[in-house]
């Protein structure tokens, strides 16, 4: 037991005399060890590499390493390495300026090699002691002695970056270079910083983006003093093509973005206003000429930058809106409402083209372009009234001959338009008046594509919309029918009817008709109309029929001393013309007392009888507009080379009267459309506060019109008096709805 | 000289012989139709009550299937009469 301790004394004791014995052992054969690398690294630096022996290298590192001398061995090496490079440095100081990228490659080379071989046979000494003590690889090592001593050496640093700054001016005015050579620094450069970018930001990119701006800011001033926008843009295109090939030719790839900023700050946001605005080349010239390679290379550039696409669209819409403000406004073409209108669909058409090829269907542009179109369309309070005489026209003869699909395409392009009118209303009740024109009087050329555009509006605002309008359309075809069956039922007649009677009965209330306007007809028509009227009655129960006399036309024969001739008259006309069976003279006064044809229609009408043209009527005095004093009498001188005369009416142009009753009737709809509109919404809500609810009325109906806040108002108020509302005891801007 | 009419082309409108504006139940005018229908013709006439009040047809026979056996608007026993 007591032994114990004392042999484990003698067992301390001898490992540390073997200890010693072994350290100063090590320190001859460790000595011998490093004369034999270093011996071998400088073989290895004079490129003698093949007469060394790399498992006797290894083997001996492997030594210096085990018996824990790995930090002598590394501190070795780096002041090794440390005398190498400065004797380096100093022939590449030494290098004039053509040769010094040259030399500088050459030496990395070198350096690189001679680095993977020192790196193998330390690889011992990488796998344990740079691992344990943290300290960087051998060849990191290497890399980082190349950086401090070559690369940042006072003469070199500053010297590089400037060189190959050189070169890329050489390049840029067009002079060929060494692009391989500069491609190998770049690459060195990144290679120095291991894992990170910062040698090749610091000795190069950051100078190098400097400079970019500075060359591009003085060229971009001369360019753009001396070019025209295209000329400039195309420019600007090849010098960034050419920015985007040098990062992908030379450069490395994480300068390519901060390349392209600095380059586009210069050549594009510097100067974006300046282009846009430039005279007779700037943006307004190229939409003005439908320069679509030249808008699209806008685009293209200006999308590079921050807000240039903005700038763009501003720019576009405050010309489009000038140039449609000079169309809805002319008025010259106000007048002639075709042209008015063709003009808007050919602005349209060329805003439309230029969209999709030069701006690449950009929504954002769309929705401006939309907004334009709809702040000039409605600068125009007549707007909705001449898209309705615009189709009027084209369904009356302007389609003759044309396609199925082309009339398709110009109904989708009209629809458009009318997309942009803020007053669908309005629209609607000139449409109602115009195609009840075209389908009493025959005049629409196409069946198909009056039916084709109800269908369009149908799907652009509603079944409500358009309602009224399918209609009409059934009337036309019930009256069809019941002409069929009157002629059967005229057969059966004991007296039968002196002349052939066609009537379109109305429904009151789908059709612009007027109860005020009727007139006193002639005994021998009153008998044809009572015929038809028991006939139509005995059919439907409970109804009662209107003669519209302000419509319908006639064919009359009349026998002139000459020769015998058949008119076409209004049905005015007409029961003017027969008076003249009886007397030979009658005045204005006894004409409208007879008839009692309203004053305005009796004079447009026998203006349209006395005409130079077709003068059936002759007027005793001179004066060209009818007066109250004038008397009548048949022109026995007529003469016409055509049996058939048809008689023109005047056209009946909307008198200013005219003009404001349709307004009020608007007007009128529009209260109780509104109001309807807000007992809508209450009495799902049943209590909203007042901006809420106009917000939400103007909302509901701004498919058919835009309503003034104040007219919301007034109905609010009005319904509320009738208490189908109440304000809020606690609070007078909410409302309560009252069930 | 002498006029003789060879041909008439003329147009004539049609509305409801009834005082009243619109009917009692839906409001909507007479000349205009009931909410069921789509244009006005003979499947919905007006009618008439022994009260002498007016309805869409529709609207009126609605409301007689809701088991409601009294003119809407006066409460008196709802019979229809007959206008011819």
């Amino acid at each position: 037991m007591s032994t114990k301790p004392q042999q484990k004394i003698n067992l301390t004791h001898l490992k540390n005399y073997n200890a010693s014995y072994q350290q100063a052992d090590n320190t001859i054969l460790i000595n011998t060890a490093w004369k034999l690398l270093e011996d071998a690294i400088k073989t290895i630096h004079s490129k003698n590499a093949s007469s060394l022996s790399f498992e006797e290298l290894y083997r001996n590192a492997y030594n210096v390493v085990l018996h824990k001398h790995g930090e002598f061995l590394y501190n070795n090496l780096k002041k090794l390495l440390d005398t190498h490079l400065k004797n380096i440095a100093q022939g590449v100081e030494a290098a004039n300026d053509e040769v010094f990228l040259k030399e500088l490659n050459r030496c990395w080379n070198d350096h690189k090699t001679s680095m993977m071989m020192i790196r193998d046979i330390l690889m011992y000494m990488d796998r344990t002691y740079v691992d344990q003590s943290k300290v960087a690889p051998v060849y990191d090592l290497g890399l980082n002695l190349f950086r401090d001593n070559v690369i940042h050496h006072k003469q070199i640093k500053d010297r590089l970056t400037n060189i190959l700054l050189e070169m890329i001016k050489k390049e840029r005015s067009g002079e060929m270079i060494n692009r391989l050579l500069i491609k190998n620094i770049t690459q060195m450069l990144i290679e120095l910083g291991i894992n990170s970018k910062i040698v090749y930001e610091e000795s190069f990119e950051n100078q190098f983006l400097a400079t970019t701006a500075k060359y591009y800011q003085l060229e971009s001033q001369q360019l753009i003093s001396t070019c025209s926008c295209p000329d400039y843009m195309k420019k600007v295109e090849t010098c960034l093509k050419d920015e985007l090939e040098r990062v992908s030719l030379y450069l490395d790839g994480s300068t390519e973005s901060k390349l392209k900023e600095v380059s586009e700050k210069q050549l594009i946001s510097n100067h974006m206003k300046t282009l846009v605005k430039m005279e007779n080349s700037g943006l307004i010239s190229m939409l003005t000429d439908d320069k679509i390679e030249d808008l699209k290379r806008m685009y293209i550039l200006f999308t590079r930058v921050p807000d240039g696409l903005n700038l763009m669209k501003d720019v576009i819409s405050k010309h489009v809106r000038e140039i449609g403000r000079e169309i809805v406004m002319d008025e010259e073409k106000t007048k002639e409402q075709g042209t008015y209108f063709q003009s808007l669909l050919d602005l349209k058409d060329k805003y439309d083209n230029l969209h999709i090829n030069a701006f690449f269907n950009d929504k954002q542009f769309q929705h401006t372009l939309h907004q334009s179109f709809e702040y000039f369309i409605n600068l125009n309070p007549k707007s909705p009234e001449f898209i309705s005489l615009f189709i009027d026209e084209k369904l009356k003869k302007g389609l003759k001959g044309v396609g199925e699909e082309e009339v398709d395409i110009l109904l989708d392009k009209i629809l458009m338009l009318f997309r942009f009118i803020q007053e669908k209303d309005v629209f609607e009740k000139y449409y109602k008046q115009h195609l009840a024109k075209r389908l009493l009087l025959g005049r629409s050329v196409s069946d198909d594509a009056e039916r084709n555009m109800i269908a369009k509006l149908k799907t652009e605002c509603g079944y409500q919309f358009t309602s009224k309008l399918e209609g009409m359309f059934t009337d036309m075809r019930l009256s069809v029918d019941t002409m069929n069956g009157f002629k059967q039922y005229t057969q059966t007649l004991q007296s039968p009817l002196t002349f052939e009677l066609s009537v379109h009965v109305l429904t009151t209330g789908f059709w612009p008709t007027q109860n005020t306007a009727h007139c006193i007809l002639p005994r021998e028509i009153l008998h044809c109309c009572e015929a038809f009227k028991s006939f139509y009655l005995s059919q439907h129960n409970g109804r009662l029929v209107v003669w519209q006399t302000n419509m319908g036309t006639a064919e009359i024969k009349a026998s002139f001393p000459s020769k015998t001739h058949e008119l076409q008259v209004s049905t005015y006309q007409m029961v003017i013309l027969l008076l003249f069976n009886d007397t030979q003279k009658i005045g204005f006064k006894e004409i409208a007392e007879t008839t009692g044809i309203p004053i305005p229609d009796l004079k447009r009408n026998l203006m349209a009888l006395t005409s130079a043209k077709n003068k059936i009527l002759e007027k005793e005095s001179e004066s060209k507009t009818i007066e109250e004093s004038d008397v009548f009498a048949f022109n026995t001188k007529f003469k016409s080379k055509l049996y058939k005369v048809k008689i023109m009416s005047v056209i009946q142009k909307e008198t200013p009267v005219e003009v404001s009753e349709t307004r009020h009737k608007v007007d009128e709809d529009r209260k109780h459309q509104i109001e309807a509109s807000i007992v809508r919404i209450m009495k799902a809500r049943k209590t909203m506060d007042h901006s809420n609810l106009i917000s939400e009325v103007i909302k509901q109906l701004s498919s058919r019109f835009v309503p003034n806040p104040i007219i919301v108002k007034k109905r609010i108020e009005s319904l509320i008096e009738r208490e189908y509302l109440e304000r809020s005891k606690q609070d007078r801007k909410i409302y309560n709805y009252m069930a | 000289m002498k006029v003789t009419i060879r041909k008439w082309q003329t147009v004539s409108s049609w509305h409801w012989d009834v005082s009243e504006e619109c009917c009692g139940i839906c409001r909507m005018q007479f000349d205009a139709c009931c909410v069921d229908c789509k244009m006005p013709g003979d499947d919905c006439p007006p009618v008439w009550g022994a009260c002498k009040h007016a309805f869409h047809m529709h609207c009126i026979l609605k409301w007689l299937n809701s088991n409601q056996q009294q003119c809407p608007m006066c409460r008196s026993n709802w019979e229809f009469v007959t206008t011819d």
